[in-house]
């Protein structure tokens, strides 16, 4: 080497150093190399050329800001030693052999590692899907229906089930049922308590297409039996990090693997990046997340704006959205660099986004709830999805329905259920059930005698008042204590209670009326029509996230109609405008409501003035007559317009993060969502839209969220009950009912004015006849 | 502002936000990189954090965390495009304290932490020279600063005199030697055609007048526009009397070295260059065959096959590819990856970054998808 090294430096230095000059007189190149011009380049003044032995840069002045340190070596340079040197080269390769090696090709090319093969994750589909997409089995016994769906001909690597369990399930006597595409697999004994873990399964258990995948659980508390017990056992499934492991690069660019690429990139993360070459264009994703909500069966889609240019943080990513800017507009998918789908979609030279109808699976509207047609007898087969049966010792099985919006019985009419039912011989005393209407109990059967007795059909009549126009639960529960309650439970082999769902309910008719509220409204709601409260002003981040979320999560509901002219306007406590008048409320009213509890406690210490202490009762007489004249009065309205109070006084004793308004009941299909400062944009969404379809959700003019999750609704009773039929013989009684119960004393008030109306017509009749037959 | 700023400016006014980075600068010192909101500040920072040190060393950890004339180089440029005064100071001053110790004005080729000699030798490395060249140029002229171009023609001049030479094959073309020392093999001269940065070697030439730098940069082009008739543009190629040949002790490969050919083409705008045309198809190629993924990105071909020979899973090799693939075609969008730093090494992090820089100066349709 040192040799070669010396040999090299001789040459250069005898040869190469008059080169330049040779360079110059033959550098006219030959007629079949292209010729660059020079021209603009070298046609620009050349500055003398420095002194060959100051090469190196002066002191800088001191107006450059760049510091120019002395360049040590330089004028005192030593020789270089010939022997040596070295040649620049570098080892590149991932196996890196240290600098100076041998140069490349001396030995055997450098074999890069082996790149780890990128795994993506069909996620799990829920029969019931949630919001969250946890799927709780409680209880004994339970089971769940799942599905995946895979690329015709793919294969998965493995089929991943990830869950955990309650701290109180006894792992040895219980245990994991997997059934898969109708082939049941080897019992799994639970033992995830700490968090989800995977149960991994081959791959080949699946197929391309859908596949089934059924879960059954059996929970032994470890201490305990009973209705208690029942609750501190469960199994949670995770849909999101179970499903099928495939190989990433396995999906092809097209529209079926596209849907799949996104579904299991919002599984992953929850959300889907889209970069934009123009960030002005996120306005046209504005509706994406509704026109993407078929992807995710109810859960949030959220689109999570990154930067074309950024820093990879995370891990790779599935599936993703891309708008470029182009003349021509153009949608297509193709395959990123990290090997994501991307939906690539260019604008046309209008700046609209192209046509990518076909790419996306069109979003499919939400099941609703079973309509029972009043008058009629329905059997709750026609009502339910499922078998009303519990293995459990404390189980709720709901029969969840829907009265046309336009029913309404506040008197006295009856409804009938006609209830066949059979449970488990030897349950032990204190077993029964109880028939709840809306959360209101009207019957309580024994389940400890009789077991197998043959019972005819049980009549249970209820007021029919108990339900409303919209949806309804009719809820069966059973309570079975323990036997004895302090050891764990026996095996549960057959069902301890079902309900025969050729049972019927009749619900009794009513004329055509309803009283102001904003459930029909919510539930015919789409996506379209959820707008802030202003395009204009400024508003909190949690306006645009809610209004993002909600265009997923609000899906329509199957066999609603769209009611054009509905709105659901979004608003922060900041926003201008939002109509409270009609209320009878104030703004400060709805501060204090909707602040997190201190700030709020704050605000109603500075809101409140002094008390004036001669107001205090008791303390003196005029005080305390003022009281009473104030209860006797409050007794009166109640008995004039039973129901809730005013709805500040209502509102006073609440607190809650979010708020449904029907401002007015004259245009009963504007409302308004406003959103406390502390509000969580997808839980508010969520909540939102799983209440349309529960029984207990927001009705009447007001329907506050509360921290726990439900939502507390308030009725006007100022609202009289609106008749959209004539008044005739046949309805006449339903409506005179109706209008007694929303107010008895106005009612009484009216029959009275007419009784005297006809006293009075009936004194003059006689005063007025009397005379002329004595004549 | 100068002319070519304020014309840039109008052109991106006159199309409105619609194409934020299309009406870019195409050569020259670019404003948008330098300015706060650039889209590649996040990458700068993330590269800076990775692999520049306090005092201003770049660290190759893959060559046993050595630092080279190249890096500096490449450093030096990378601050200055993106305006970072800071890591410029930094870097410039460093290397001309630690590399800037031959007897002219250039700069020796590496420096070892280990050791007792940082500097076994004062052997050059001429593309490390240009890009630290061109970084000096690039602020001088934007500051105006006299002594940074001074010190740039000073490198310019030398390596002119030490690594310019006439073609003996009678072409007339002058050759770019890879250092001033130990390419000469008999009467063959010894190059590395990914030494040769077009746009640099110009834009060097026009600030200090070194004439035969833009003469050795076009004709550079029209040697490799010859290379790539028979194929890919080899790593190391011989060039004596007969014509060209693969020198002595090197394989016929288009590997790490010539990986930076097509993209220094494209970033100096030859973007209907043949080499890129040929790069572009071996990857597609590769790609297509199933050799390339998102995770095993070519890194060496063999020259006469385009079989794949090596992959890595460093992202930086695939954006190059992923840019020179998209600049040579029809469609917008291109395969870029995400900017990253970890799990990758200072060289392909290095050619990431200027992967994208390429993409915005001189490939604006290939946005990354």
């Amino acid at each position: 080497m040192p040799r070669f090294a010396f040999a090299l430096l001789a040459l250069m230095l005898g040869a190469g150093l008059a080169l330049p000059g040779q360079a110059q007189q033959g550098q006219t190149p030959p007629e079949d190399v292209p010729v660059i011009d020079l021209g603009p380049i070298l046609d620009e003044p050349i500055p003398a050329p420095a002194a060959p032995e100051a090469p190196v840069p002066e002191a800088p002045a001191p107006d450059i800001p760049v510091a120019l340190p002395e360049t040590p070596g330089v004028t005192g340079a030593e020789p270089v030693p010939e022997d040596e040197l070295t040649l620049p080269q570098y080892d590149r390769g991932a196996t890196g052999s240290p600098a100076g090696a041998p140069a490349p090709g001396a030995g055997a090319p450098p074999v890069a590692p082996p790149a780890p093969v990128a795994t993506l994750l069909l996620p799990l589909r829920a029969d019931r899907p949630t919001m969250d997409g946890i799927t709780r089995l409680s209880g004994e016994v339970q089971e769940a229906g799942f599905f995946v769906d895979l690329p015709e001909g793919s294969i998965a690597r493995d089929l991943v089930i990830s869950y955990r369990i309650a701290i109180n399930v006894l792992p040895e006597q219980s245990e994991l049922r997997i059934t898969v595409n109708g082939i049941p697999l080897d019992p799994v004994r639970p033992t995830a308590f700490e968090g989800f873990e995977p149960i991994t399964l081959p791959g080949t258990l699946l197929q391309g297409g859908r596949n089934r995948i059924e879960i059954a659980v059996r929970h032994a508390h470890r201490i305990f039996c009973g209705p208690d017990a029942t609750f501190a056992v469960w199994t949670e499934i995770d849909t999101n990090t179970s499903g099928a492991a495939m190989t990433a690069g396995d999906l092809a660019t097209d529209p079926v693997d596209l849907a799949l690429a996104l579904r299991a990139q919002l599984a992953m993360e929850g959300s889907l990046p889209v970069r934009l070459e123009n960030p002005a264009d996120a306005e046209l994703l504005n509706g994406f997340p509704a026109r993407l909500a078929a992807l995710r069966d109810g859960a949030p889609v959220i689109l999570r704006p990154e930067p074309v240019y950024g820093v990879q943080e995370a891990g790779p990513q599935h599936a993703r959205i891309t708008v470029l800017r182009s003349g021509a507009p153009l949608a297509e998918v193709r395959r990123g660099a990290d090997g994501a789908l991307v939906l690539v979609l260019s604008t046309g030279a209008d700046g609209q986004l192209p046509d990518f109808t076909g790419l996306l699976p069109l979003p499919t509207p939400v099941r609703g709830n079973a309509l029972l047609t009043p008058g009629t007898t329905t059997p709750l087969a026609g009502l339910i999805q499922d078998e009303l049966l519990t293995f459990n010792r404390y189980a709720e099985l709901p029969v969840e329905f829907r009265l046309p919006d336009d029913w309404l019985v506040l008197a006295s009419q009856k409804a009938l259920l006609r209830l066949a039912y059979d449970f488990a011989d030897g349950l032990p005393e204190g077993a029964l059930m109880l028939v709840k209407v809306n959360d209101t109990t009207v019957r309580l059967l024994p389940l400890d005698r009789g077991a197998n007795e043959a019972r005819p059909l049980l009549d249970v009549g209820f007021p029919a008042r108990l339900l409303h126009p919209g949806v309804n639960a009719l809820t069966f529960v059973a309570i079975v204590p323990g036997d004895p309650p302090d050891l764990p439970c026996p095996p549960i082999v057959a069902p301890l209670l079902r309900i025969d769902s050729a049972s019927t309910l009749e619900v009794a008719p009513s004329p055509r009326m309803a009283v102001p509220g904003m459930a029909a409204v919510l539930r015919a709601l789409r996506p379209d029509q959820i707008v802030p409260a202003s395009f204009e002003a400024p508003t909190a981040p949690i306006v645009p996230d809610t209004l993002a979320v909600l265009g997923s999560t609000l899906r329509p509901i199957a066999e609603t109609t769209r009611l054009e002219g509905a709105s659901l306007t979004v608003a922060d406590l900041s926003a201008p405008g939002i109509p409270l008048g009609g209320l009878g409320i104030s703004r400060r009213d709805l501060d204090r409501v909707l602040s997190p509890p201190a700030e709020a406690e704050t605000g109603a210490d500075t809101a409140t003035p002094p008390a004036a202490d001669a107001d205090t009762p008791g303390e003196d007489a005029p005080g305390a007559l003022l009281g009473l004249l104030e209860d006797v009065a409050d007794r009166l309205r109640q008995l004039a317009l039973p129901g809730d109070p005013p709805l500040a006084d209502w509102l006073a004793a609440r607190r809650g993060e979010a708020v449904v308004l029907l401002p007015d009941a004259e245009a009963a299909q504007d409302l308004w969502l406003v959103l406390g400062a502390g509000a969580d944009p997808q839980r508010t969404s969520i909540l939102l839209a799983q209440a349309r379809l529960s029984a207990h959700g927001p009705v009447g003019r007001v329907a506050l969220l509360t921290s726990e999750g439900t939502w507390e609704s308030w009725h006007d009773r100022n609202d009289p009950p609106r008749l959209f039929e004539g008044l005739t013989l046949a309805n006449f009684r339903d409506v005179a009912g109706n209008y007694a119960s929303w107010s008895p004393l106005y009612f009484g008030l009216a029959l009275f004015g007419l009784t005297l109306l006809s006293v009075a017509l009936a004194l003059i009749f006689v005063v007025t006849t009397r005379g002329r037959r004595k004549r | 502002m100068n002319r070519r700023t304020a014309l840039s400016r109008l052109g991106a006014a006159a199309l409105g936000a619609a194409l934020p980075f299309a009406a870019l600068a195409r050569d020259g010192f670019n404003p948008f990189l330098a300015e706060e909101d650039n889209p590649l500040a996040a990458p700068w920072a993330a590269w800076k954090a990775a692999y520049l040190t306090d005092d201003g060393r770049v660290v190759d950890s893959l060559q046993k965390g050595a630092s080279h004339s190249e890096s500096q180089g490449y450093g030096l440029l990378l601050a200055a495009l993106f305006g970072d005064d800071a890591a410029f100071d930094s870097i410039f001053a460093w290397t001309e304290a630690n590399l800037a110790i031959r007897g002219d004005a250039l700069l020796a080729w590496r420096w070892l932490p280990q050791g007792s000699q940082a500097v076994p030798d004062r052997n050059n490395a001429s593309d490390g020279d240009l890009f630290y060249a061109w970084g000096l140029v690039l602020r001088g002229t934007r500051d105006g600063a006299p002594a940074l171009i001074d010190r740039a023609g000073a490198i310019a001049r030398d390596l002119v005199a030490t690594c310019v030479r006439p073609a003996p094959d009678g072409s007339g073309r002058l050759l770019f030697l890879p250092a001033a020392q130990g390419f000469v093999q008999g009467d063959s001269l010894v190059i590395n055609p990914s030494y040769y940065m077009p746009r640099a070697m110009r834009e060097v030439a026009r600030a200090t007048g070194t004439r035969d730098l833009a003469v050795c940069a076009a004709d550079g082009e029209t040697l490799m526009a010859d290379l790539a008739r028979d194929g890919l543009i080899p790593d190391w190629i011989a060039i004596g009397p007969s014509g060209t040949a693969i020198p002595e002790g090197r394989e016929d490969r288009n590997g790490y070295e010539a990986i930076r050919v097509p993209l220094f083409l494209l970033w100096s705008g030859n973007t209907a260059h043949p080499a890129l045309m040929r790069q572009a198809q071996a990857y597609r190629r590769a790609e297509n065959s199933g050799q390339a993924s998102a995770g095993n990105h070519v890194t060496v071909f063999a020259r006469a096959s385009g079989d794949v020979i090596e992959t890595s899973r460093h992202v930086g090799y695939g954006a190059v590819a992923g840019v020179v693939d998209c600049a040579v075609g029809d469609r917008r969008g291109s395969a870029i990856a995400r900017y990253r730093t970890q799990d990758q090494a200072y060289y392909p992090a290095t050619l990431h970054l200027m992967a994208l820089i390429a993409q915005i100066t001189a490939a604006p349709e290939c946005v990354p998808l």
